[in-house]
């Protein structure tokens, strides 16, 4: 990844630059990819929660020290084949990854480390802030078959922090908006990452005012012009 | 014209049919005129509504068309089911015709219909044969040997696939109407299970997706337990052994064909969705699950199915490029970003409305006569062409840039509007080419206009490209 290069247009924006930040959300299929994002994108457990088919994406802004950062999630299909053939387009430039397991679900924890290797092989940078979440902790501790003694050890050897929590509890809420929260925090204060120049609700906003300032009339007027030989590329 | 009153309501009274075309000669007769008489119809109100929906697609609908549209269905309602009451002797005749209903305005229109006209449409498994149940008269019309795919308790909880089936079939709380019970739910989610796993079970090559439960659902929802095995299976031969290939790269060779379509009916969303670099991947969901897992409305899959289950294989990206094609101006207003377009791509299909759906499945198969499965590949390559010529202009997404670089993507950038930058990009040969074209043009133009026979008069090449660089 490199820092942007802010395009001339962006200069002239009078608005912040608000920094976005991509995040993926992958592991086994049925450990609550889609309810976390969810409850973390709207303060809500999903009732009729389906089987995610490809990606999801969910964007959510946050606020860190006064500054609005919009985090933009992409909740991935768990199915193996999905992961092998499909993810590999989501990874290209995303700044964090969340991995998740299910506390009464062995396999899908003993998934992680073929999670990780295929994360590792195409996401460049080694140094991106990484979480791991063990979900479903609302149920009965017998039914709890991931430790976290198991799962800390886990995380601590690939070196990034555990959440155990679940986006179906209620009075889980603030924990799971932690866990984002750590994540665009992190960002915010790892080295300087790429900014977005606009946000997509005032983009169509600095268009317009980009077409009032005549250096885009100019664009059109040529674009007649240029159009046959645009088509004999 | 047919008159409505020309029929009783068959739905309710079947037996009146079959009395009113006892002998057999007259059958022939009556079913012959009476093709005719629907074809002529059909024709003449297909091409006079299409029209109608064309012109007032996105306007509401009134009261009147409802009406119109309700005459129209119970019409054919009740012309497909004299079809099907048809003696046995017309099975392909029935198939053919049923074939062609499948795929005209509206499909089957109601599940009682729906479920009588699959059982014709779709061929039972030689190993499997579904048989016609002459015996009693109920709707029941087929049976087969059950014990074909019987199989062990035991066998079926031991498949490898069996735990991400029921995982997947056990979300499938929102495709059950709620007409459905709790309980009577629970035993169709039992029974998908069962149907996928067997089915699986008597084809080991075959591997469960995610969305393949929700066409098994589909076909367990029309067909009922009693038959829904032998066509799934059937149609999964047919239709879908791609999507359960080992890998999934053969499905996302053929979702590659989906950008080569649209391109060929509106360049201009092709260029867009390609320049965002959202991919094709928002439309998996649509392919692999036949659009099911993406409408809210039972009713509307099931009008989708009609035409799928009587079509060839690649419809349903025929469907996806008339879907993009026909919402085209919302996602044109849509920022040319992957993160704006991805959410409202795979979520487009269900902001379709249902007379609008009819107007997609006519534009697609309309595309499809004209654009044939066997022509997609050299569609493709041409399309991956283009997509060069896109990527190389600087305002593209370009892999190995961060892709935050985006604030030329902020507005509709239509084909045609190139910036000087982005001229100067534009290989050097395209440029001398038309400067030499149009220098020859200007030469044959000069000799036209003078037309007189000094030949000192005559412009050739040399003489331009002496007042281009000022030398003789």
């Amino acid at each position: 990844m490199t820092d942007s290069i802010a395009q001339p247009e962006s200069s002239n924006d009078q608005e912040k630059p608000k920094r976005i930040f991509k995040i993926i959300v992958i592991g086994n299929s049925n450990v609550g990819k889609t309810c976390l994002t969810y409850r973390f994108c709207t303060g809500k457990f999903p009732e009729k929660s389906e089987a995610t088919i490809g990606v999801d994406f969910r964007e959510k802004a946050v606020e860190i020290d006064d500054e609005i950062f919009k985090l933009q999630i992409w909740d991935t299909a768990g199915q193996e084949r999905f992961r092998r053939s499909m993810i590999n387009h989501y990874y290209r430039n995303v700044h964090a990854i969340i991995y998740v397991y299910d506390v009464t679900n062995l396999a899908t924890f003993e998934s992680l480390p073929l999670w990780i290797n295929e994360c590792d092989k195409h996401v460049i940078d080694p140094e991106i802030p990484r979480v791991l979440v063990g979900n479903k902790c609302d149920v009965d501790d017998e039914y709890i078959v991931v430790q976290t003694s198991t799962a800390q050890r886990f995380a601590d050897t690939n070196n990034m922090p555990l959440f155990e929590t679940s986006a179906k509890a209620d009075n889980q809420q603030d924990h799971v908006n932690s866990i984002f929260l750590l994540l665009a925090h992190k960002l915010k204060y790892s080295k300087p990452l790429m900014t977005q120049p606009k946000l997509y609700s005032q983009s169509l906003i600095s268009i317009d005012r980009t077409n009032n300032n005549g250096q885009t009339n100019t664009i059109n007027s040529n674009s007649t012009e240029n159009a046959a030989g645009y088509c004999m590329c | 014209m047919m008159r409505i009153d020309d029929f009783k309501p068959l739905e309710n009274d079947e037996n009146s049919v079959s009395k009113s075309i006892m002998d057999p000669f007259d059958v022939e007769m009556n079913f012959n005129m009476l093709i005719n008489n629907f074809d002529n119809d059909d024709d003449k109100n297909n091409s006079s509504k299409l029209e109608n929906i064309d012109n007032n697609l996105l306007s509401q609908e009134t009261n009147d068309d409802k009406d119109k549209y309700s005459n129209e269905k119970s019409v054919k309602v009740e012309y497909i089911q004299t079809i099907i009451n048809e003696p046995k002797k017309n099975h392909s005749k029935k198939k053919q015709l049923l074939k062609k209903y499948a795929r005209t305005r509206f499909g089957f229109i109601n599940d009682l219909i729906r479920k009588q006209a699959w059982l014709y449409l779709m061929d039972s498994p030689d190993y499997c044969k579904l048989k016609l149940n002459t015996e009693n008269n109920s709707q029941q019309y087929f049976t087969y040997d059950g014990t074909y795919y019987s199989a062990e308790r035991k066998e079926i909880e031991m498949h490898r696939d069996y735990v991400q089936v029921r995982k997947d079939v056990e979300r499938t709380l929102k495709r059950f109407l709620p007409n459905y019970s709790q309980n009577e739910r629970l035993e169709l989610q039992e029974i998908l299970i069962d149907v996928i796993i067997k089915l699986l079970l008597k084809h080991d090559k075959l591997n469960y997706y995610q969305g393949y439960h929700d066409i098994c659902l589909t076909f367990l929802l029309v067909l009922g337990e009693e038959n829904c095995l032998p066509l799934i299976d059937t149609i999964t031969d047919t239709h879908l052994t791609v999507f359960m290939e080992p890998t999934m790269d053969q499905t996302i060779e053929l979702l590659y064909y989906l950008m080569p379509l649209v391109n060929a009916i509106n360049s201009e969303v092709a260029e867009h969705i390609q320049r965002s670099n959202v991919g094709v991947m928002f439309a998996v969901g649509w392919i692999i699950t036949w659009f099911t897992h993406v409408l809210d409305k039972l009713e509307t899959v099931f009008r989708l199915y009609d035409l799928f289950v009587a079509s060839h294989k690649l419809m349903p990206i025929y469907v996806a490029a008339e879907i993009i094609n026909l919402k085209s101006d919302r996602i044109l207003e849509t920022e040319c970003e992957m993160t704006c377009l991805h959410p409202l791509l795979t979520r487009l299909p269900s902001t379709l409305k249902d007379e609008e759906f009819e107007l997609v499945i006519e534009r697609a198969l309309t595309l499809f006569d004209k654009i044939h499965p066997d022509t997609l590949g050299l569609l493709n390559d041409n399309w991956k062409k283009r997509c060069e010529s896109i990527k190389s202009q600087p305002w593209l997404y370009d892999a190995s840039n961060d892709d935050e670089n985006k604030s030329y993507s902020t507005l509709r950038q239509r084909s045609a509007a190139l910036t000087d930058e982005q001229v100067q990009n534009i290989p050097h040969f395209v440029l001398w080419s038309f400067t030499l074209s149009a220098g020859i043009a200007a030469i044959y133009i000069w000799n036209q206009t003078q037309r007189s026979n000094d030949l000192t008069q005559i412009l050739d090449l040399g003489d331009l490209f002496s007042l281009l660089y000022g030398t003789r």
